[in-house]
């Protein structure tokens, strides 16, 4: 299958949550492909799917495919034997004219704010072994992923991290912005789905704590060491972690260009759309570092930054 | 019908550190492997206007996948 994407198909991916709702020309013209199919968006409704359409927005196929592979195969097959309907003269390289660049719905597109950085984030329930850690095994689609965000730092918040008081063992402390960002919206399990984020009154404790090992005029290692208890009101659902790790600070380009940061602990309980967590408490890792595809990441946004001063500094 | 995981011994007690070889475990079981990431080895594009100008160029259709929750972003 992936050798026919690739040879034959532009393969895109998108977050329907804001394509459904962006009032600009990439949201008309994606709702006027789906409209061609089943997902019209009746009362703001869902249109997610697996589409193939032609670069002038005329729909191919369709199906509601989420992760299913073979659905994802029969979409493909139709949709390349629809293409192939075409006119050859309506299909050549230059056939179709896109515009360069229309305006954005700002309040719907979400991009890395200027001078910022996007770290990856990677959750997993994991069990001990053999002196280690393993995935915990689960079926597929129901936690058998690591469950994977986005985290983003702001230019000042980086600004603050290239210190340029700092020498080696002096002591720094997070901001509130980033304590609670990572506490509401990071450490929980997001390996079934969506949950929700911890509410400001479900963060019974987030400290995290830097102290400098090194320091030259290039570059700051800070060693990171804290700690989280997030639950609910009823304790059905909750977290608890350690948080350790270690950041390399370039500090001229105020930028974290090495280590990672690393929460080990436990989970408890669901949410409507993260059914099938294990009963009790169930160990979990979360590791936020460094993308291998920056660019990638950096037009992936944070799952809670759909709202995007709420998931940076916790108010509308 | 709701799946559930199969094993759930803890991972985290009272007493446990979280060392730099502790650190190294939970990252080894954590961040996904090579084969965790096939699916990316299709080369997703993350901006459907780009993708249109692209196909347009290339003389190609798009496949665009849509969730709610960014595929490249969520479980």
């Amino acid at each position: 299958m992936q050798k026919v994407v690739k040879e034959s198909f532009i393969p895109v991916v998108a977050d329907d949550w804001y394509q459904r709702r962006r009032q600009d020309a990439e949201g008309e013209f994606f709702r006027g492909v789906a409209n061609q199919g089943p997902r019209k968006g009746k009362g703001g409704s869902t249109r997610q799917g697996i589409y193939t359409l032609t670069a002038d927005g005329k729909l191919l196929s369709y199906k509601n495919a989420g992760q299913n592979a073979e659905a994802t195969l029969d979409a493909i097959e139709q949709g390349l034997r629809a293409w192939k309907k075409i006119p050859a003269a309506k299909r050549k390289p230059g056939a179709v004219k896109v515009d360069d660049d229309p305006e954005t719905d700002e309040q719907f597109h979400r991009s890395l704010p200027k001078g910022a950085q996007v770290l990856s984030v990677f959750t997993r329930l994991i069990e001990p072994c053999d002196g280690g850690y393993q995935a915990t095994k689960c079926e597929t689609g129901k936690g058998d992923q690591p469950g994977r965000d986005h985290f983003w730092l702001t230019a000042k918040e980086l600004a603050d991290l290239a210190d340029p008081n700092a020498k080696q063992g002096s002591t720094k402390k997070l901001s509130k912005h980033v304590l609670m960002r990572i506490a509401r919206f990071h450490l929980l399990d997001n390996t079934r789905g969506e949950p929700p984020d911890w509410e400001d009154d479900e963060v019974r404790k987030i400290e995290i704590a830097l102290k400098c090992k090194s320091a030259d005029e290039g570059k700051i290692v800070w060693t990171i060491d804290g700690s989280a208890l997030m639950n609910t009101k009823n304790d059905k659902r909750g977290c608890k972690a350690m948080l350790a790790g270690e950041w390399t600070v370039d500090r001229k380009a105020k930028r974290i260009t090495a280590g990672d940061l690393v929460a080990l602990g436990e989970h408890w309980g669901e949410s409507p759309l993260t059914r099938g967590a294990p009963p009790g408490k169930a160990g979990i890792g979360i590791v936020f570092t460094i993308p291998k595809n920056e660019k990638i990441a950096s037009q992936v946004p944070p799952q809670f930054a759909r709202h995007v001063r709420y998931y940076l500094e916790q108010r509308y | 019908m709701f799946g559930l995981c199969l094993a759930i011994p803890l991972a985290f007690s009272a007493d446990a550190t979280l060392d730099a070889k502790t650190q190294a475990a939970v990252k080894a079981a954590v961040i996904p492997t090579e084969a965790d990431e096939t699916w990316l080895k299709i080369g997703w594009r993350a901006n459907l206007w780009e993708a249109r100008k692209e196909a347009a160029a290339n003389g190609k259709p798009i496949l665009l996948w849509e969730m709610d929750g960014h595929p490249l972003g969520c479980t």
